[in-house]
């Protein structure tokens, strides 16, 4: 199994307009996107354009898992988490969603928390042809829990790397020849043998 | 205790000394309005029925109010369709009863694959599990 380097978003969405400074996700810098978390229906920032291309997944790869980091953290303690963490496809939440239980921490420096792994698929069957395409990528959305108070959820990056699986073609052409010619010395020996 | 009797004018002052949100307050002093002597019950069930009206309140108020009837828990708990909710009231109330907790995992298993599995290797601990672990 192989896998890719980690690459960052080119393109940051923000729908509803409750980012600031979104464009800091696209590097691990320590600069971060500031996000208003809401009791309910929250901001989504949505991530695509990761750049994976065919010098990254080779053609005829087969696509085993997806892992993703987020760098992140919130203004108070125990408040903020995952509410929502799919991955994107053609502009709409693929698979699972991936949201951890573990509150962002407050202080104030960057937590990085690993999604998905080299086996995990992050419930989705997506293909390297649509890895390769620039709609590919992750949604997320934090939400507060049940405080009052203003909680500003901070994330630094998110970075994607795919682990695939190369079928080298030596193997197809080879092993039917020797499968071939051993089938028939065993089919052979039935008729000749004794 | 506050109990499905208790009138609701009563529960609206608590809710303002807890802190409830600014949402919450005025819908259910426009429940007052209509009826001056509604109980809980009936704020609570008119609650329930109407699907424009946020689960998060319920959250709010599970993780607010320890001394709620367990009928009013039960209700609210039902009022509770988002996974990640579910699960995070599982983390947070070390109050609710094991059929509670029970009914709270229904909702969310099998839909947050991360989240289960730091449950499951204690990555991360409910409220339960991390007040066995002190008590031992």
């Amino acid at each position: 199994m192989s896998q890719t380097a980690y690459k960052f978003a080119g393109t940051v969405s923000d729908p509803s307009s409750g980012w600031a400074y979104e464009d800091n996700i696209k590097a691990e810098d320590d600069a971060c996107a500031e996000g208003n978390c809401p009791k309910q229906t929250g901001y989504p920032l949505v991530l695509t354009n990761f750049g994976f291309s065919a010098d990254d997944i080779p053609a005829g790869a087969t696509i085993d898992g997806i892992e993703f980091v987020i760098g992140r953290y919130s203004n108070l303690a125990n408040e903020a988490f995952d509410s929502a963490l799919y991955l994107q496809y053609s502009g709409a939440d693929v698979g699972s969603n991936m949201a951890s239980a573990t509150k962002w921490p407050a202080n104030g420096v960057v937590e990085d928390v690993t999604y998905g792994g080299a086996t995990n698929m992050c419930g989705t069957s997506l293909t390297r042809a649509n890895i390769l395409d620039s709609s590919f990528g992750i949604e997320i959305i934090p939400l507060k829990t049940a405080s009052d108070s203003t909680v500003i959820g901070f994330v630094d990056f998110i970075k994607i790397r795919v682990h695939y699986t190369v079928s080298t073609g030596k193997k197809d052409s080879f092993f039917p020849f020797f499968s071939a010619l051993f089938s028939f010395f065993s089919f052979s020996n039935l008729f000749f043998h004794g | 205790m506050i109990t499905l009797k208790t009138p609701l004018k009563e529960f609206i002052e608590l809710c303002k000394i807890k802190g409830a949100c600014s949402d919450a307050i005025p819908w259910m002093e426009s429940q007052l309005k209509i009826d001056p002597r509604a109980s809980v019950e009936k704020a609570v069930s008119i609650y329930l029925a109407d699907k424009n009206l946020s689960e998060t309140w319920a959250v709010w108020l599970l993780k607010n109010f320890k001394d709620l009837d367990v009928n009013i828990q039960n209700m609210y708990i039902k009022k509770i369709t988002t996974p990640m909710f579910a699960l995070q009231l599982l983390l947070d109330c070390d109050f609710l009863s094991d059929e509670q907790d029970a009914v709270l995992k229904a909702k969310y298993e099998g839909k947050l694959p991360t989240a289960e599995k730091e449950i499951a290797n204690r990555t991360i601990m409910t409220a339960k599990q991390a007040n066995l672990e002190i008590n031992k």
